[in-house]
């Protein structure tokens, strides 16, 4: 222990000369272990979305020509005409905040929120949550989505 | 080293370990010490605890762990900084708080990532806040904010901090449901949130002690604006306008109504007053700028002697001893903690307002302690978050980043597929 103490206390009065370029490089390499963690985010990132699009059963919203494709990325969608909305409407038969799509526990569901031309669930207007199942249609004012599995797509 | 989400992460605690490597390499060079064995004895410790996190966190089941990684960095840093500042030494007590800190972030992340267990316990964290209120108007003796134990003294406020936090997030669902009391559209648990911020902020006026009080604030103010933009900004411009008023009222209010002890540190010049009230003050300002950009060397500062050097003017400190590009690299390490949240931004809205009270808490006492060191803003005594010394802002500072990390490794219930014969076999 007192030979590596000494080999230690000699190395170290070798090194003392470039004392400022040790906290240059100190600070340096400090500076590399942010930006790498920072970019290990975001392959963290694909490692959370796979988790997700598995909780959420990979689905994703259609219209009937196929020309229009959502997939909810977050446990509650805002469906409606307003700016901040999720899934956004231009048509005018869509109120501003239409309705709600939330995931639970794997489980796709939608409610109302108090739209003047009301949310139709294959067909029907719904007045309390509702579950969505695959290929179930979604009617929000004059457009009609349906629930499709993702990978079939 | 793979990790139960399918990722190595050898290649980030590497960098963790090299960064501590790097510090520790100054103090050796840099620093002052009686025997070559105190900087040792803080290498072995500083790695031990690294390695025995990155140990820990091998049998952790997450989705993510950067944000762990960067906190153990965080934290070593801090280990390394406490125990340098006046002589190198080790800090055992300072690391029994970073161990004490980590704990709490992993019960931080087990109590937030179920949005439903908060929701089914959340009059057990309103009771847990009334305790802790209860217990600074019964025990801390006369109008204070401090609880002496012996030797220890106890912040009851610190600890409501990260439980007022996750109170805000609570009800998130209820909000879709307005009651009409007298015409007028209310939710029932905004003003319960909004009785409760005003119960800490007069209890805070009552001890005399307004320093936390911004931090509550911010994550009362943050909290209540996620909460009235739900289900997604929900805000119209009247409302905004309204807010900006409201809160430039208040403010003007309490800025005119303070009493004189709050006054007289609004108002305050410590020049004129460097060897009274405004020393502390001074001494950091000079200490700052004796420092310059790679400071004087662990443990050569003189800052140590002035009281609160550890905790409330620690950026001064720290700019002293190690230098103002290291004290600023300490602070940017913490706010990469708030930037995690946003690269892996939380997919539900109990998540993000959780992540956005969280980091308004941390970003606010960060302003407090920093700019109140450098006198920008009149010095109000609160700790930067994981860096200052203390047991009570330790455990604070712990369960509000377990939060945010919460927010980043959600739970998700992935469902079993159940085979439906009625439907051709396809999975409902």
């Amino acid at each position: 222990m007192d030979a590596f103490s000494e080999v230690m206390t000699g190395l170290v009065k070798e090194l003392s000369a470039f004392s400022d370029i040790i906290a240059a490089v100190g600070i340096i390499f400090v500076d590399f272990c942010a930006i790498f963690i920072l970019l290990f985010c975001r392959k963290e990132k694909s490692v959370v979305q796979e988790q997700w699009e598995k909780a959420a059963r990979h689905v994703m919203l259609v219209d009937e020509e196929g020309e229009f494709r959502f997939m909810p990325d977050s446990q509650e969608i805002l469906m409606g005409r307003h700016i901040s909305a999720d899934l956004r409407f231009t048509d005018m038969s869509v109120s501003r905040y239409h309705a709600i799509l939330t995931l639970e526990d794997g489980i796709w569901t939608i409610i109302d929120l108090g739209s003047t031309s009301g949310t139709f669930v294959n067909g029907s207007r719904i007045k309390d949550q509702q579950k969505l199942r695959l290929n179930d249609s979604v009617q929000i004012g004059k457009k009609t989505l349906y629930l499709r599995r993702a990978s079939s797509q | 080293m793979r990790m139960k989400n399918g990722l190595s992460y050898f290649s980030i605690m590497f960098f963790s370990l090299l960064a501590h490597l790097s510090l520790l390499l100054i103090v050796f060079v840099r620093g002052r010490y009686d025997s070559i064995t105190d900087p040792m004895i803080l290498s072995v410790m500083v790695l031990s605890m690294d390695i025995g996190y990155f140990i820990f966190l091998r049998f952790m089941k997450q989705n993510t762990y950067a944000f762990d990684i960067l906190l153990v960095t965080v934290l070593g840093i801090s280990l390394i900084f406490q125990s340098c500042f006046g002589k190198v030494g080790f800090s055992i007590k300072h690391f029994i708080f970073c161990i004490v800190a980590l704990a709490m972030v992993q019960l931080g992340f087990k109590i937030a990532q179920d949005f439903r267990l908060v929701e089914k316990y959340k009059k057990i964290f309103y009771g847990i806040i009334g305790a802790l209120v209860l217990s600074i108007l019964l025990l801390t003796g006369s109008r204070s904010m401090w609880i002496s134990i012996g030797s220890f003294t106890i912040q009851p406020s610190e600890f409501i901090k990260p439980f007022f936090v996750l109170v805000f997030a609570t009800s998130i669902n209820s909000l879709r449901h307005q009651n009409t009391v007298l015409g007028i559209k209310v939710v029932y648990d905004n003003w319960i949130l909004i009785g409760l911020t005003a119960l800490i902020v007069l209890l805070q006026w009552w001890c005399r002690d307004l320093g936390s009080l911004p931090t509550f604030v911010s994550v009362a103010g943050c909290g209540l604006l996620m909460r009235i933009c739900y289900p997604k900004a929900k805000l119209s411009k009247k409302l905004i306008i309204g807010i900006c008023v409201g809160g430039a009222l208040i403010a003007a209010a309490a800025w005119k109504l303070a009493p004189g002890y709050v006054q007289s540190r609004l108002h305050a010049d410590i020049w004129a007053d460097q060897y009274g009230s405004g020393w502390q003050q001074c001494q950091a300002l000079i200490a700052s700028a004796e420092g310059g950009w790679f400071g004087k060397g662990p443990g050569l500062g003189r800052l140590y002697k002035v009281p609160a050097a550890d905790t409330d003017i620690i950026f001064s400190t720290i700019s002293e001893e190690w230098g103002l590009i290291a004290a600023l690299l300490a602070v940017l390490l913490i706010l990469l903690l708030v930037v995690t949240c946003i690269i892996n931004t939380p997919r539900s809205y109990f998540h993000t307002t959780l992540s956005v009270g969280a980091s308004a808490a941390l970003i606010t006492q960060m302003a407090l302690n920093i700019f109140g060191s450098c006198n920008l803003i009149p010095f109000t005594g609160v700790t930067l978050p994981f860096i200052s010394n203390g047991g009570s802002s330790m455990i604070a500072c712990g369960l509000i980043a377990g939060f945010m990390k919460a927010g980043q490794a959600m739970v998700y219930y992935v469902p079993q597929p159940k085979r439906n014969p009625q439907r051709g076999g396809m999975p409902r």
